[in-house]
């Protein structure tokens, strides 16, 4: 359902990625790593419309590179961030409601009015924030929320879109071992068939419990594929990590 | 004493209009964080197609109320595809500078168009008094009053209580959370401008109706008062943006009163020194700095 082809950005002079190539299949969960500075969140900006980036981006026969990242939500492409964006000043569900903008089947009137439309909204919004478990805090301002709370509401915020393509950018970065094994169950129970995720990680316990592939990445290229296990073996792989970064035990 | 009462009084009408200038300034800064220089000469085109309006037609004040509307609500989106819009988002000071350029091309227009200087505009409720007691209050600045009063609880309405307003808030707060989040931003930044500039006009219209007059020079003047309100309340604060303004209203009658036309503006321009030596985030401004600041930090 996704096809990456020479996928390459350059920030100047700077090769960020290099003819990356890449698929995925449709309801598994691809786990990119790779060293600091090594492409990962470059990848992902690309594929969401914030990098310029040169190659090809096949998602569902639509080819995505040069649209504008609401267009790309708006296909089912949704994302989440490493250094949060959540809305602070917002409460929890206000957050998970401004994200369903511009849906299909969503008329002007909709933007105003609509009242029967707006508590349909609102329920689906009070379902979500609750699946990711944080119904006590729906009404909260999301900026008092610690940052795990913070990460499961952008997750939320995401999952509002319904997305077939859901990117996570180290949804559990900065969390505790027992935040993080919360996290990684949540993300296991949202993969499904129909839905792809794409999971960047540095951790390798929600990278081994989680990803059914794993794609390596280093100096923005593609340096391994294949299965979790027997790609963290190969010898590039270990190099990569060497003296920069040794995968995380926790 | 009962002096400065009435002068706050007939302060608080004219701060009505004020804090509708700065309203629609917060608006356009909120979403776009780019000064629109053009704001108060958008404004003035408006009355000004008012004004041909009520000199071609002698049409009634409705209609002429809707024509001044509609005049600043186009002037405002030619200046919002100009100078915001085709200008890249971290250029702001292109903007600016930008929207200074249209300003003069407004003002020019409007010149040639209009080659008198000062035009009539019609009076609601012209010269009818309303006593409240020992207090007073000219009908006209008691309609001001009651129509900005209505006016600031259906922008409160639209931006705390419907989707286009959370796809504003969300626009304002991180532009490019909302676009990831799927808010078309180009649209809801266009329509939010174009929701300042009817307000702008609505505006217009009060003022130009109360002195009953218009010239080119109001653009001057609109940017300035919604400008000065709006920083006396703090840049991108909607309740300080209506603070603001009706502070300002307030000691300009007061200054007006006991120092004299003269001196009016200065006191203005005293104030607004004062208050951002003490808060430079404005009266209600510090906080929403606070906030954005401990946000930078954290990331």
């Amino acid at each position: 359902m996704l096809a990456i082809d020479g996928l390459t950005v350059r920030f100047g002079g700077l090769t960020a990625l290099e003819d990356v190539s890449l698929r995925a299949a449709e309801g598994e969960v691809l786990g990119l790593i790779g060293p600091n500075g090594s492409g990962k969140t470059t990848l992902i900006n690309a594929l969401t419309g914030i990098y310029e980036a040169t190659g090809r981006v096949r998602f569902r026969e639509v080819d995505l590179l040069g649209l504008p990242p609401e267009q790309i939500v708006r296909l089912g492409v949704v994302r989440t961030f490493q250094n949060l964006r959540v809305f602070r000043r917002m409460t929890v569900l206000e957050n998970v409601l401004a994200a369903q903008n511009g849906m299909a089947g969503m008329r002007f009137a909709d933007l105003v009015g609509g009242r029967r439309r707006d508590a349909a909204r609102r329920e689906r919004a009070q379902a979500l924030v609750e699946r990711v478990g944080l119904g006590g805090d729906a009404d909260r301002l999301a900026g008092e929320l610690p940052l795990a709370s913070q990460r499961r509401l952008e997750l939320a915020r995401a999952l509002v879109r319904d997305p077939a393509l859901l990117l996570l950018d180290e949804p559990s970065g900065g969390m505790t071992p027992a935040e993080t094994r919360d996290m990684t169950r949540l993300i296991a129970a949202l993969a499904c068939p129909g839905r792809t995720v794409i999971v960047v990680e540095h951790k390798m316990a929600l990278i081994t419990g989680l990803c059914t592939r794993l794609a390596v990445l280093n100096f923005g290229r593609l340096i391994a594929e294949g299965e979790p296990a027997e790609v963290l073996r190969r010898q590039p792989v270990i190099d990569a990590y060497l003296g920069t970064e040794a995968p995380v035990d926790a | 004493m009962a002096d400065f009462l009435q002068n706050c009084l007939d302060g608080i009408a004219t701060g009505a209009a004020y804090a509708l200038l700065a309203l629609g300034f917060t608006l356009i800064f909120g979403v776009l964080r780019r000064l629109n220089l053009s704001y108060g000469p958008s404004i003035m085109a408006g009355v000004f197609a008012g004004t041909a309006l009520y000199m071609g037609f002698n049409a009634g004040l409705a209609e002429i109320a809707i024509a001044t509307v509609i005049g600043a609500v186009v002037v405002g989106a030619y200046i919002e595809r100009l100078c915001f819009w085709a200008i890249r988002k971290d250029m702001a000071v292109a903007s600016m500078v930008s929207s200074f350029v249209i300003w003069m091309q407004i003002e020019e227009a409007v010149t040639l168009l209009f080659p008198d200087r000062t035009y009539a505009f019609p009076g609601i409720l012209a010269d009818a008094v309303v006593e409240f007691g020992p207090f007073f209050l000219r009908a006209s600045s008691l309609a001001m009053l009651a129509i900005a009063a209505i006016a600031v609880l259906g922008l409160l309405a639209l931006i705390y209580r419907t989707h286009f307003g959370l796809a504003v808030r969300a626009v304002s707060e991180n532009p490019e959370a909302a676009r990831v989040a799927g808010v078309n931003t180009g649209l809801v930044t266009f329509l939010a401008f174009a929701c300042a500039s009817a307000l702008g006009g609505l505006a217009g219209f009060l003022i130009a109706a109360g002195d009953q007059q218009i010239t080119p020079l109001f653009g001057l003047w609109a940017t300035f008062k919604g400008l000065i309100a709006m920083m006396l309340g703090g840049m991108g604060s909607i309740p300080g943006a209506v603070l603001g303004g009706l502070l300002l209203g307030v000691v300009e009658a007061n200054a007006l009163w006991y120092l004299g036309v003269e001196t009016r503006d200065l006191v203005a321009y005293m104030l607004l020194f004062v208050v951002l030596t003490f808060r430079p985030g404005g009266l209600m401004g510090q906080a929403a700095l606070m906030a954005r600041r401990a946000a930078e930090s954290r990331v």
